[in-house]
């Protein structure tokens, strides 16, 4: 008997708090909570689209440690190949044999 | 009227004769030969000055072909081009060093003789006109290729980040095509275009039209396929943009 109690007790208590967590979740979005987006949040018209697209993807991939340490480092070798263009433009800069003639000189 | 004895002025004219030469001899005598370029008595002309500057002139260029030597060697050589032109470089140093020394040790008549030897300094080597832009060349393509490297490995490593975001795979779309772009230009490593590789064929010429002409094509490419890296440098940056990095 004592345990039947204790089973209707804890049933009853299961049901009141799905109840109470679905209330809170349509008062708070105003989606049917049926809805699988009902808790995504939407971006304001106002802002630009790659601002949307960065909170939809934090969203769609949940930005793990990892995954931000992955692209610091990829932002460091995108500065990386960015040093590397940079001494191509200094080499590049003496690649006109038009101006670098002009250094030659003649026999007086 | 007052008649002026003839033999005293004959006396002082042959006395002045005799100092103006003597005066003239000094002169000659005291001027060292080697300013006037004139000849020796072994009948070489000395022409010192004319061969100081032939010496300068060499030394000039010795120090730019070390430097451009130097700096090919520590690139990392991914179109295995720099090691002939460092030996091209090489060849050229050593050939001008021998020519300073013939004009200095050389016993020249005449100012018509050492000027067809020191013309060879400007001539045979174009040193500026040809190994400098060259060089260059050679090594704006290895750093190309260093930063295409660079961008070819973030670009694949994007590609397992941007997931179904749809302006991360557009930027990482439009990036792979500006790696393309400069991969058409500048060449595929080990392979490079054929304009790169023309430019480490050219030997200098007495008349350079031919040179020039090769090496404004290989320049253009280059500076093409710079221009794509950095687009792709910038779209990759976008991406990472887009995950929210």
């Amino acid at each position: 008997m004592g345990r039947s109690r204790t089973s209707l007790v804890a049933g009853a208590l299961a049901v009141v708090t799905a109840v109470t967590l679905v209330a809170g979740c349509s008062h708070s979005s105003g989606h049917p909570a049926s809805s699988p987006t009902s808790h995504r949040p939407t971006a304001p018209a106002s802002v630009t689209s790659r601002s949307k697209t960065a909170v939809s993807s934090t969203v769609a991939n949940p930005s793990s440690a990892a995954n931000r340490a992955d692209l610091a480092a990829l932002t460091q070798q995108l500065d990386a190949a960015g040093s590397s263009l940079g001494a191509a433009d200094t080499a590049l800069a003496q690649t006109d044999p038009n101006q670098t003639k002009n250094s030659e000189g003649s026999v007086p | 009227m007052i008649a002026r004895p003839t033999g005293l002025i004959r006396a002082r004219v042959r006395l002045g004769t005799v100092v103006a030469v003597a005066l003239i001899g000094t002169l000659v005598v005291a001027v060292p030969a080697d300013a006037l370029g004139g000849t020796r008595s072994d009948g070489c002309g000395s022409f010192a000055v004319a061969k100081a500057w032939v010496h300068t002139a060499a030394q000039r260029r010795e120090a730019t072909l070390g430097l451009l030597v130097s700096t090919l060697q520590a690139r990392q050589d991914p179109w295995s081009l720099n090691a002939g032109q460092i030996t091209a470089l090489q060849n050229a140093s050593s050939a001008i060093s021998a020519l300073d020394a013939q004009v200095q040790n050389t016993c020249y008549p005449t100012r018509a003789a050492l000027r067809a030897d020191a013309t060879q300094l400007f001539t045979n080597y174009r040193v500026y006109w040809l190994r400098v832009p060259q060089t260059h060349a050679v090594e704006a393509a290895d750093r190309l290729a260093e930063a295409r490297s660079r961008l070819g490995t973030v670009a694949t490593k994007l590609a397992a980040h941007v997931g179904g975001n749809v302006d991360a795979q557009t930027e990482l779309s439009a990036m792979n095509q500006a790696l393309a772009a400069a991969d058409a230009e500048l060449g595929t490593v080990p392979t490079p275009a054929d304009a790169v590789a023309s430019v480490v064929t050219l030997v200098p010429a007495a008349d350079m039209t031919a040179d020039v002409a090769t090496m404004e094509t290989a320049r253009a490419d280059l500076i093409a396929a710079r221009g794509a890296l950095v687009q792709a440098r910038t779209d990759g940056l976008a991406v990472v943009g887009d995950l929210g990095a």
